[in-house]
């Protein structure tokens, strides 16, 4: 696979969350605004990013029975530093997202990622793939945010699109709502790809 | 044999390398999250007490009492906490101790259903404690707002509660003052 | 004993793991196709639950914070997280054959599981003594076990129903559990102050 290819396997043929249901914890609990989403989005690309490249690094060092803790403490310091730098630059932010920072550490797609591919692969190669998943795991958080943030609302970053007329569906910001809009979301999305593929048959 | 030295030997380097990365990390941003923590403070005491001079800090049962005189008038603020719908809810309280009344109310930190609970952090809510005096009760002076009332009267307990330690505690400060203006 | 028994049902019921904090979602919606399989995750969440609780509590009073390391919880945590369950492991082959066929696949799974994690970053700070942990921990476990085994008895009668393609699998997992969550919500009324 060509490096491109790396990167944009993560964007949308695996990606994270509407496909692979990876990570789903952040997903549905940090996803009340969007600006929420993308700052949990950006935390766990770097987290993503950083681990691969050490992963990768030093993956003809680790002896393969202590490969799971050696990439657990590894991943849990870039959490660390993440975690502390936010609380330290962007108080505000780190509060809102509170434990689910720290918990970027058990995030499957992290752990998922070191295992299957920075391990196996060259540094270059596990960059473009933390990059591909980091940047789709992102896009689905802001995604799914702004349509909670939305219609809970009637606001997006913080802006008001929807005005007075509109009445704020209170419930899309509780934790009924992330249930219910991401399997709705899931859903569209599935019937997209089922349209797609009738139509590749039909052509055929 | 082998294997195992080697086993044991990367894992400790790595775990070695991990806490001097983060006690770098930790001795960097340590002052700058604390100096976070102060501010919010110092912000609230403000907001609660307005303009004040000589603020003393005192510690009293493990609880911080912020100390300080308003127009000459000894005035005082404290955090208290009860519970609410998600969890505690922190309550700053500034309180006038010559007139015994409440000043200024500040929600500081809670976990109430956003959209509903969260009315309990608005000053419409919040003003209506002001000027309060020490002896009202507040469970009738000041109105639940219906579809919030276990936030709301999570708030009224949380300011009961301060009322009550900043009487008990420094009830005894007030008259030793007056009686020493005489 | 009051306190106790508060924290125990608002964590069952109202601060639901599953349904509130969205902690543990994966198993959630990947080990809850049936229901006897959803009642041994369960049992081995709230397990590993209650141990990590007591095990992190002295790791956090008795060794972190007298060093002023708190920097470490992170790190400390979670290997001592996936170092337990490992132990866990280890003992059940040895001391119960029944009990590790029951649970023992589930394990693995339970190291990557945040509601393991997320209970033993919580317990500081609500700010917990011992047994108020211990209390946690299990009330966090029964509520885990209660939100998947209702989900798991959905899930099998879904089975037969004549369903969209599209909603097929996560999708209607999660709307079912959105509809679960707001009857959860109800609960909050009953117990309060």
């Amino acid at each position: 696979m060509s490096l491109l290819n790396i990167f944009k396997n993560g964007l949308w043929n695996e990606h994270p969350i509407f496909r692979l249901l990876l990570g789903m914890c952040p997903v549905l609990a940090v996803t009340t605004t969007a600006e929420n989403g993308l700052a949990m989005g950006l935390a766990t690309t770097f987290v993503l990013v950083s681990s691969e490249i050490v992963i990768s690094l030093l993956r003809n060092v680790i002896p393969a029975r202590v490969r799971i803790p050696s990439f657990i403490v590894v991943i849990a310091t870039f959490v660390t530093i993440v975690d502390y730098t936010m609380m330290a630059f962007a108080p505000a932010i780190a509060e809102s997202l509170s434990i689910f920072i720290p918990l970027i550490v058990v995030n499957c797609l992290i752990l998922g990622r070191n295992e299957a591919f920075a391990s196996r692969n060259t540094t270059l190669r596990s960059i473009m793939d933390a990059l591909g998943m980091g940047v789709g795991f992102t896009w689905g958080l802001v995604i799914l945010a702004a349509v909670r943030e939305l219609l809970g609302t009637g606001e997006v970053f913080g802006f008001t699109i929807l005005g007075e007329w509109f009445p704020t569906w209170n419930v899309m910001v509780l934790p009924p709502g992330a249930f219910i809009s991401l399997g709705v979301i899931l859903a569209l999305l599935n019937q997209l790809i089922i349209w797609r593929e009738q139509r590749i048959q039909g052509v055929k | 044999m082998k294997d195992n030295i080697k086993m044991v030997l990367v894992l400790t380097s790595i775990a070695l390398m991990s806490a001097l990365v983060l006690t770098g990390v930790y001795e960097f941003t340590a002052p700058i999250i604390e100096g976070h923590a102060q501010e919010a403070i110092a912000r609230s005491i403000s907001e609660v007490l307005g303009q004040i001079e000589d603020m003393e800090v005192l510690e009293i049962e493990g609880k911080e009492v912020y100390k300080a005189y308003r127009n000459g008038e000894l005035v005082a603020a404290v955090i208290t906490e009860a519970s609410g719908y998600g969890g505690a809810i922190q309550v700053m309280v500034g309180m006038n101790l010559e007139e015994e009344k409440i000043l200024h109310v500040n929600v500081l930190e809670h976990r109430e259903t956003p959209g509903i609970g969260t009315v309990i952090e608005e000053e419409n809510f919040t003003k209506r404690f002001a000027g309060l005096a020490f002896k009202d009760s507040y469970r009738q002076d000041v109105d639940i707002i219906s579809g919030a009332t276990v936030s709301t009267r999570a708030v009224i307990t949380a300011v009961e509660r301060a009322v009550e330690f900043i009487q008990k505690h420094l009830g005894d400060e007030i008259q030793l003052e007056n009686r020493g203006d005489l | 004993m009051e306190n106790l028994l508060l924290i125990f049902a608002g964590t069952v019921l109202v601060n639901n793991f599953v349904l509130a904090q969205f902690l543990g979602i994966c198993p959630y919606l990947g080990v809850s196709r049936q229901v006897d399989t959803a009642f041994s995750m369960g049992m081995a969440v709230t397990f590993v639950m209650t141990m990590a609780a007591m095990v992190t509590f002295f790791i956090q009073n008795y060794l972190l914070i007298p060093l002023g390391l708190e920097y470490l919880q992170t790190v400390s945590f979670i290997l001592v997280i996936a170092s337990l369950v490992q132990l866990v492991e280890i003992f059940l082959r040895k001391v119960s054959p029944v009990l590790y066929r029951a649970l023992g696949i589930f394990l693995p799974l339970i190291t990557t599981n945040c509601a393991i994690m997320g209970l033993a970053l919580l317990i500081p700070r609500e700010g917990y003594n011992f047994i108020e942990a211990i209390v946690f921990a299990l009330g966090a476990g029964v509520g885990f076990t209660l939100a998947i085994v209702l989900m798991a008895g959905l899930r099998e009668q879904l089975e037969m129903s004549d369903m969209p393609q599209a909603l097929r699998g996560g999708a209607i997992t999660l709307i079912m559990a959105g509809l679960m969550a707001m009857a959860f919500m109800g609960f909050a009324g009953v117990i309060g102050t």
